[in-house]
C-alpha cells in the first residue's frame, strides 16, 4: 500500500497568465506514518520533445509523521520564459506534481495545459519577443493523469522485491484515454506524439 | 415471482480485458445494508444496497421475470441493453458508499464483519485490511474521475502473509480474523490489537478458502492440496483432517480455479465445501459436498452440478413453510444453500427438500466467484468474472418464512446445545449473579472507574478531549505553515483530521470515552490540589511524584480518621478515575518542573577518542569548555585561559583558578546550589554560587560521563560505568552503584545520542534511570540493585498511553513515544525522529510486565499505585482471548484467593485498609465477570464471601 495517497488536488487561480504563480491545493492522506518528510515538486515541461528544458520550480517538504488528512496549497512561481524555447511558448505542453520519499518517486500527477494570447489574431501571428503579460495559460485541471510507482517507504513489504518488474500501479490513464483524445484531438498537430506526453 | 437484476455500474475498472468482481459480501445489519466488492483493480468498493432498488425503478437495469417454482428453469439474458449513461451516473452517485485503493495489487476477497462495523479485505499485494467508516467526506481514487463516494472509510494494514492473500474470514464474535495465503498458511489475527494470534501450517499448497464455525469452535480451510482441515479454535489444533472426498479433484479444471470458498450452515451443524468431483458408481460429477458435524464430518453428502462449484454460501436466516406456524424445535426450520459455478448457474437449494429449489443458468456471463446473502434472507447477490453482478430476490412464498429473531434463537440454541458448542464464544450466564455483576462492570466503565484498554489505549481520546477542553492547541496544524530547511521550503499542512485507524477499533464506544475525559480535568486539578501541600516534593520528579501521590494518601487518611469504607471508597473512586492520567500527570509535572539545564541532551562528538574498554562514552565535547546552566538568567560557566568563569549575561560573576595545565572535561551547575567542574586530571572540583571553592577536591577513578547538579543532588557517572549520587550541600555519598548491569550490550552503536538520560531521585533518594531505549531502572538501595520499572512494552502499554501536546513547535512528536518526547523537552537539539511504525515484535502489555510493575510500586510501597495495577492486572488476566485462558485461570484464583484471605499476601497487604468483601464484589468479581467464560469464578468467590 502506498503510505501516502494523494486525495484531491485543486488547480487554483486558473485560467490565468503566463507570468502567475502555479497553485495546487492538494489533499492527501497519510496512512503509515514515515520517518522521513516526504518531498514535492512541480515540473514545468518547457519543451516536450527535450527533458533538459523541464523546469523544477519548486521543492517543498512536508512532514508525513502522522497518520491523518492534510491539506495544503502549493505556490510555485510561474517558469522561466527565457529557458523556454520561442515555438514552445505557445501551445499545449504539461506541468507535473510529483511526490517522493527517500529520493524515489512514488506519484505523478501530470496536467496538460494551453497558453496561447488572448487575441486570434495574435495566436496566428505571435509577436516577437512574445508579449508574456498577455499570454493566458489555461491548465485542464479536469484531466489530471495520475501514475503510481511502487515504493516500499519504511515497510519492507516484500512483494516490492519479487516483482520489481511491475515499476507502475494503479494508473488511471488507461480508463481515460477515450476521453483524452476526443477531448484532446485538436491539439495533436502540436507535439502530443512525443513519446514523453504519454508518459502520465 | 423472483426478480433478478443485473446492475452494470455496480462495477470495477477493466483489467487485463476482463471486469473480474473477484468477491461480493453483504453488511449483516438490518438498517440500510451495504455491499462489498473488490477485483483485480485493486480497489475495493462499498455500495448500498437500497440503491438497487432505486436502480431498478428508474429502469435502468432490465428486469427479469421469472418463476421458481419450478427447478431448471432456463434463463438468457445476454442482450444488451441501452444504457443511459447520465441516469447511470446519477444512480452511481447515490449508490456509491465508499471507492478505497489501499490495495495495491488485485483484490481476491472481502467480508463484512459478523457485527457489521468492519470490512476486511485480502489482496495479492500480500496485505490484509481492516476498513472502518469515520466522520467527514469520502475521496474517490484521485483521477478516477469517479463521483465522489458519500461516506468516509478508513483501513488499517495487517502485514504477516509472505505471498498472495486469497481469503479472509471473521470469527462469529468478531474479535478475531483468519486470512489464508498463497504462501500455504493461514494468519490468525486479533483485530482489536492487530496482532497474530496464531498461523496455521498444514496445508502442503495454497490456501484458497476458510470460513469460522458460527459457533466459534472451528475454523475450515480448504487448500490446493485437496484437503480440506477442521481446526480447533480453542488450541488450533487440527479437529478432522478431509482428503479422501477430494482426491478425485485433481484436474487442471479445479487447480485453475483460483478460490475454494467454503461456507457452514448458521446454526453451524453443516459444513459445505465447493470444488469436489464426486465419484458415484464409476460416474464422475462435479459437485458441491456437504458434511455434518454430527456424523464427525465423515458422511458426505453431494450437491451435484453440471459445471465445477466455485463457491456456496448459505443464507445467515432460517425458514420455516408456512406463516402462522410455530417453529417446533429444530425440525420445521429449514435452511437454504446457494452455490455458484464455473458456467455461471446459480443453483439455490433449501434443506428440508430433495432437488434444489432454483437452478438459474447463465445468471452470470462468467464463472461465478463470490456469493452474498442479505440480512433479511431474501435476496442474493452474486459476482463473476464476466460483466455486471446478478441481484435477485425472492419473494417470501418461495423461499420460505424468516423464523423471527425469537424463533431463530430458539431454533439455535437447539441446535448448538447439542453440538456442545460454546456460543459464540459467549456462554450462557449461569445465574443471576453474572448478570449483576455484568451490570456492575458496565456502569463501572461508564463512570469511566475501571483501567480498561477500550477506554485507555485510543489516541483518540485525548484529542477528543482536547477538542473539549478547548485549551489544548494540538501539535498538527490547524492552518498552513511554512519555513525554510536549508534551500528548500518545508510546508506543515492543515490538518483535517488525524485519528489513527488503529486505535479506532476499541473506541467503538464512544460516549465511555466521553465520561472519561469528563472525569479528567478535575482530577487533575485535585491532585494539584493535593500537590500544594508538598511544593517540595512536586518539584522533585516522577518516582517522587508517586510518593508524593502517596504521602497524600497518608496526609488523607490520618485526617479521616478511622477511614470508613464509604470514605475509603470515595478515594479509591478518585484514584482510579485519575487513571487515565495518571501517567500524563506524572511526566507533565516532569516536565514543567525541568529547568532546562537539565533537560540538556548528551550530545557526543563522535570525532572523539574513545576508549574501547569503557563502556560509556565520555562527556559530551561540547560542554566541556562551555555550558549554560540557567537560561532565563543567562547564566553560564565558560573555561577560558586556564581559569572557570560564570557569566551572567556577559558579565563576569565570579571567577576561579583550577590549577596549572589542567583544562575542564565537564561542566555542571546549578543556580540555587552549586557549580562543579571536572578537569581533564579526573579531579571533581566544586563552588559555591557566589564562586568560592567548597570542600576539597574529589579525585574520580575515570572521565566522566555525565555530570549533573539537580534539584540539590550531585550525580555522577564515569566511562567505567560508577554512579554516585551525593546530596548537597553537605555532598554527602548516598549512593554508589554500577550502571553497567542496566545497559544494553552495545552502547556505543548509539554514538551521538544520549545514552542515559537525566536522572530522577525520589524523596527517598532512591535514584530512576531512563535508557535511550525505553528501559527505566528503579536502584532499590534494600535490595542493592536495580528494578527494571518500565521495559520498551512500556511505551505501548495498552493500559497506560501517554499523549503528549507540544505546544506551537515545529516538530509533532510521533504518538506514544516518551523518548522523543524526552528530546523534545531538551529543546536545543532538533529531536530525532522515532519512527512510530508499528513494533516488530507484539509490544502490548504482557502480564510479566504488569507483574515488575506491581513490584516496584509494593517494593516503592505505593499502595495506590499498586492498586491500579492489580485492577489492570486482573482485567488483563480476564481479558478475552480464548488461547491463554487456561494457565490464566490458575494465576488468577491465585490472586483472588489471596485478595480474599490472606493478611500478608502480596496483594493482600497493599489493600490493607480496605474492606475486603466490599471491594471484591463492587471491584474485582464485576471486572472478572466481563469474560463469561469465568463466570463459575466469579460465581465460586461470591459463595465464598456470602459464607464468609
Amino acid at each position: 500500500m502506498s503510505a501516502v495517497e494523494v486525495l484531491q488536488v485543486d488547480v487554483l487561480n486558473n485560467p490565468g497568465f503566463f507570468g502567475d504563480p502555479f497553485r495546487f491545493e492538494i489533499t492527501y492522506e497519510v496512512r503509515e506514518a514515515l520517518q522521513q518528510d516526504i518531498e514535492w515538486k512541480v515540473i514545468y515541461v518547457g519543451c516536450a520533445k527535450d527533458e533538459s528544458l523541464d523546469q523544477v520550480l519548486d521543492e517543498v517538504l512536508l512532514p508525513a509523521d502522522t497518520v491523518g488528512r492534510f491539506q495544503f496549497t502549493l505556490e510555485v512561481v510561474a517558469p522561466n520564459p527565457d529557458k523556454i524555447p520561442i515555438d514552445d511558448l505557445l501551445g499545449i505542453t504539461a506541468v507535473l506534481i510529483t511526490c517522493s520519499y527517500r529520493d524515489q518517486e512514488f506519484i505523478r500527477i501530470g496536467y496538460y495545459l494551453n497558453n496561447e494570447y488572448e487575441e486570434a489574431e495574435m495566436n496566428e501571428n505571435p509577436p516577437s519577443p512574445p508579449i508574456l503579460e498577455s499570454i493566458r495559460r489555461h491548465i485542464f485541471a479536469e484531466e489530471p493523469r495520475v501514475t503510481h510507482f511502487l515504493h516500499s517507504f519504511d515497510s519492507n513489504d516484500s512483494y516490492l522485491d519479487e516483482n520489481s518488474s511491475h515499476s507502475m500501479v494503479n494508473s488511471y490513464s488507461n480508463l481515460l484515454d477515450t476521453v483524452e483524445e476526443t477531448q484532446h484531438s485538436k491539439l495533436k498537430h502540436s507535439d502530443m506524439q512525443s513519446s514523453r506526453m504519454n508518459m502520465f | 415471482m423472483g426478480r433478478a437484476l443485473h446492475p452494470d455500474w455496480l462495477a470495477h475498472r477493466v483489467r487485463q480485458g476482463q471486469p473480474h468482481i473477484f468477491s461480493i459480501d453483504i453488511q449483516n445489519v438490518q438498517d440500510n445494508p451495504r455491499i462489498a466488492t473488490c477485483g483485480c483493480d485493486g480497489i475495493v468498493r462499498i455500495w448500498f444496497l437500497q440503491s438497487l432498488a432505486i436502480a431498478e425503478q428508474n429502469g435502468v437495469d432490465k428486469e427479469k421475470e421469472t418463476g421458481v417454482s419450478l427447478p431448471n428453469i432456463e434463463e438468457t439474458n445476454s442482450e444488451e441493453h441501452p444504457s443511459d449513461k447520465n441516469n447511470i451516473t446519477s444512480i452511481l452517485q447515490n449508490a456509491l458508499a465508499a471507492s478505497l485503493s489501499y490495495h495495491s495489487r488485485s483484490v481476491n476477497m472481502v467480508r463484512w464483519s459478523p457485527q457489521g462495523q468492519f470490512l476486511a479485505s485480502a489482496g495479492d499485494d500480500f496485505l490484509v485490511f481492516i476498513y472502518h467508516k469515520e466522520e467527514g467526506k469520502g475521496y474517490s481514487p484521485f483521477g478516477s474521475k469517479e463521483p465522489t463516494p458519500l461516506e468516509n472509510w478508513r483501513g488499517r494494514k495487517l502485514s504477516g502473509h509472505s505471498n498472495d492473500v486469497l481469503g479472509v474470514a471473521w470469527s462469529p464474535c468478531g474479535e478475531l480474523l483468519a486470512s489464508c495465503s498463497v504462501d500455504n498458511t493461514i494468519i490468525v489475527w486479533n483485530v482489536r490489537s492487530d496482532t497474530i494470534v496464531t498461523r496455521l501450517q498444514g496445508h502442503e499448497s495454497f490456501v484458497k478458502g476458510l470460513s469460522f464455525d458460527p459457533t466459534g469452535r472451528f475454523l475450515a480451510s480448504h487448500g490446493e492440496d485437496l484437503a480440506v482441515l477442521i481446526w480447533k479454535t480453542s488450541d488450533w489444533r487440527v479437529e478432522k483432517e478431509i482428503r479422501e472426498i477430494f482426491k478425485e479433484s485433481r484436474t487442471v479444471e479445479y487447480q485453475k480455479s483460483l478460490f475454494y470458498r467454503l461456507d457452514w450452515s448458521p446454526c453451524g451443524r453443516e459444513l459445505v465445501c465447493s470444488n469436489c468431483l464426486a465419484v458415484h458408481h464409476d460416474k464422475r460429477a462435479h459437485a458441491a459436498v456437504l458434511f455434518r458435524r454430527e456424523c464427525n464430518f465423515d458422511k458426505p453428502e453431494y450437491f451435484k452440478t453440471s459445471a465445477p462449484v466455485f463457491c456456496v454460501r448459505y443464507s445467515q436466516r432460517m425458514y420455516k413453510s408456512k406463516k402462522d406456524e410455530q417453529v417446533t424445535i429444530g425440525n420445521e426450520a429449514y435452511t437454504a444453500i446457494a452455490m455458484g459455478t464455473a458456467s455461471g448457474t446459480l443453483v439455490v437449494w433449501v434443506s428440508k427438500s430433495s432437488k434444489a429449489l432454483l437452478v438459474l443458468k447463465n445468471a452470470c456471463e462468467g464463472p461465478i466467484f463470490d456469493l452474498g446473502w442479505s440480512p433479511d434472507g431474501y435476496s442474493l447477490i452474486a459476482s463473476s468474472a464476466n460483466g455486471p453482478p446478478l441481484y435477485f430476490h425472492f419473494a417470501e412464498e418461495e423461499l420460505g418464512y424468516v423464523l423471527t429473531a425469537k424463533e431463530e434463537k430458539e431454533v439455535f440454541d437447539e441446535v448448538r446445545s447439542k453440538l456442545g458448542a460454546n456460543y459464540e464464544n459467549v456462554p450462557l450466564t449461569q445465574s443471576t449473579v453474572q448478570l449483576e455483576m455484568e451490570d456492575l462492570y458496565a456502569k463501572r466503565i461508564q463512570e469511566g472507574h475501571f483501567q480498561t484498554h477500550q477506554v485507555l489505549s485510543s489516541q483518540d481520546h485525548v484529542v477528543e478531549k482536547d477538542k473539549m477542553s478547548g485549551a489544548y492547541q494540538p501539535s498538527l496544524q490547524q492552518e498552513q505553515h511554512e519555513y525554510s530547511v536549508g534551500k528548500k521550503r518545508r510546508i506543515l499542512p492543515k490538518c483535517l483530521s488525524t485519528s489513527n485507524p488503529q486505535d479506532n477499533f476499541v473506541a467503538r464506544n464512544s460516549n465511555v470515552t466521553f465520561e472519561v475525559n469528563h472525569h479528567t480535568e478535575p482530577i487533575g486539578t485535585n491532585l494539584n490540589g493535593h500537590m500544594n501541600d508538598y511544593k517540595n516534593i512536586v518539584a522533585v520528579d516522577t518516582t517522587s511524584d508517586t510518593h508524593a501521590s502517596l504521602k497524600s494518601e497518608q496526609f488523607q487518611s490520618r485526617q479521616h480518621g478511622n477511614s470508613s469504607w464509604i470514605k475509603e471508597q470515595t478515594r479509591e473512586e478518585d484514584s482510579t478515575t485519575d487513571d487515565v492520567n495518571f501517567f500524563v500527570q506524572r511526566f507533565r509535572k516532569k516536565l514543567e518542573s525541568y529547568t532546562p539545564t537539565l533537560a540538556e541532551a548528551w550530545l557526543f562528538d563522535s570525532q572523539g577518542t574513545l576508549d574501547s574498554h569503557y563502556k560509556l562514552p565520555p562527556f559530551p565535547m561540547e560542554w566541556s569548555k562551555h555550558r549554560s546552566i540557567n537560561e532565563e538568567a543567562k547564566i553560564s560557566l565558560r573555561f577560558v585561559n586556564n581559569d572557570l568563569y560564570c557569566y551572567s549575561n556577559d558579565t563576569i560573576l565570579w571567577e576561579a583558578a583550577l590549577g596549572k595545565n589542567v583544562q575542564t572535561i565537564a561542566l555542571a551547575g546549578e543556580t540555587s546550589t552549586l557549580y562543579t567542574a571536572i578537569t581533564s586530571d579526573n579531579v571533581l572540583h566544586l563552588f559555591s554560587i557566589y564562586g568560592s571553592r567548597l570542600y576539597a577536591p574529589m579525585f574520580l577513578n575515570a572521565r566522566p560521563h555525565m555530570l549533573e547538579v539537580l534539584k540539590g543532588y550531585l550525580f555522577v557517572i564515569l566511562v567505567n560505568g560508577e554512579m554516585s549520587l551525593y546530596r548537597l550541600p553537605q555532598v554527602h555519598l548516598v549512593l554508589r552503584a554500577s550502571v553497567l548491569p542496566i545497559l544494553p550490550e552495545q552502547v556505543f552503536e548509539k554514538m551521538g545520542q544520549p545514552v542515559i538520560y537525566p536522572p530522577l531521585v525520589s524523596k527517598q533518594e532512591d535514584i530512576c534511570l531512563t535508557l535511550y531505549n525505553g528501559n527505566s531502572y528503579l536502584f532499590q538501595r534494600n535490595l542493592g540493585n536495580w528494578i527494571s520499572i518500565a521495559d520498551d512494552s512500556f511505551i505501548h502499554s495498552e493500559f497506560f498511553h501517554i499523549n503528549f501536546s507540544n505546544q506551537g513547535e515545529y516538530e509533532s512528536i510521533p504518538q506514544r513515544n516518551i523518548l522523543t518526547w524526552f528530546r523534545k523537552m531538551v529543546g536545543k537539539v532538533a529531536a530525532p525522529k522515532i519512527s512510530n511504525m508499528k513494533p516488530s515484535k507484539v509490544l502490548l502489555e504482557t502480564l510479566a510486565h504488569l507483574e515488575t510493575m506491581m513490584a516496584s510500586a509494593s517494593i516503592l510501597n505505593s499502595k495506590e499505585e499498586f492498586r491500579k495495577l492489580m485492577l489492570c492486572y486482573i482485567d488483563k488476566l480476564c481479558s478475552t482471548q480464548a488461547t491463554e485462558l487456561p494457565s490464566r485461570i490458575e494465576k488468577l484464583k491465585q490472586v483472588l484467593d489471596d485478595i480474599l484471605q490472606g493478611r500478608d499476601g502480596f496483594f493482600s497487604r497493599n489493600l490493607d485498609s480496605i474492606e475486603i468483601t466490599t471491594f471484591m464484589l463492587h471491584v474485582v468479581l464485576p471486572i472478572v465477570s466481563k469474560n463469561r467464560q469465568l463466570q463459575n469464578i466469579a460465581e465460586e468467590y461470591v459463595e465464598k464471601i456470602k459464607s464468609m
